[in-house]
């Protein structure tokens, strides 16, 4: 996150649903350098079981997989592309 | 950490390069008689030829570009300059427009090309607007008044499970 960038409006407050971004009452964040307006993350990426492609983070896989029923599950381990081939195969033959 | 350039008082010279006027206005509260700046020795002046701080508000659109260098020249050494809004400090919400150089700190690397010119001591006052007390607490930072409270934070997450078929269904049995 960039302080330089950020208009403190709080739709990532609102959106998240992890409450990972809470919006403080904190407003001295003045600095000398602008480095210092810099947070940085770095999470690990999940990598699709097909391709190979990384999709999304390891945080994001486990917290759908929480919210979703169990026999969906093996789907969230591919990346959204062969997602949606996978799921045509299962229609198609569900159809048949 | 701070900046003892100024031993008196500090006259500002207030530029708009390209803001939305919001700040502008933020700027002019610090003046009103509720934050009473001017008792500190603080003081807007008309030319930046009488200036020693140059305030820049909005992140300097291609328009405002050489009349922002000019008026950067005209303040005599030694000189320093406040950030005022997201804007000035990081381009805001027209970080990758086309029309904008991008905050001070892009106009920086530009007089570095162009004119061989190190920045001065600048100090970042993000926010969109920023309150009066924020603006009042960057000029503090900037006279060494006060100490610096924001710092550049890295967070690396280390270990995260593996992503097997199994895990992935039985995620309640491994994790709570």
């Amino acid at each position: 996150m960039f302080l330089g960038k950020c208009i403190f409006c709080g739709r990532c407050q609102d959106v998240c649903p992890t409450e990972a971004i809470k919006l403080t009452r904190e407003f001295e964040l003045s600095t000398l350098t602008v480095d210092d307006l810099y947070q940085v993350v770095e999470l690990k990426m999940a990598k699709c079981e097909i391709c190979g492609k990384p999709y999304a983070t390891v945080r994001q896989v486990l917290f759908t997989a929480r919210n979703i029923p169990k026999d969906q599950r093996p789907l969230i381990l591919l990346c959204d592309e062969c997602r949606s081939k996978v799921s045509a195969k299962y229609i198609s033959y569900a159809r048949w | 950490m701070g900046l003892k350039l100024f031993r008196k008082s500090l006259w500002v010279f207030h530029l708009n390069s390209g803001s939305c006027n919001g700040c502008d206005i933020e700027v002019l509260n610090v003046f009103t008689p509720y934050h009473d700046v001017e008792r500190l020795g603080i003081k807007l002046v008309a030319s930046p030829r009488h200036a020693d701080v140059i305030v820049f508000t909005g992140p300097i659109t291609r328009e405002t570009l050489p009349k922002a260098i000019r008026a950067f020249f005209a303040v005599p050494e030694p000189k320093a300059v406040v950030a005022i809004g997201s804007c000035a400090c990081g381009g805001g919400i027209w970080y990758d427009s086309y029309a904008v150089i991008g905050g001070v700190s892009a106009f920086y690397d530009i007089l570095r090309e162009n004119y061989g010119v190190k920045p001065p001591p600048t100090v970042y006052v993000p926010g969109c607007p920023p309150k009066p007390e924020a603006i009042i607490y960057g000029i503090a930072v900037l006279r060494g008044a006060l100490k610096q409270k924001q710092r550049k934070e890295h967070f690396i997450e280390e270990e995260v499970p593996t992503l097997t078929r199994d895990f992935i269904v039985n995620l309640e049995k491994y994790v709570k």
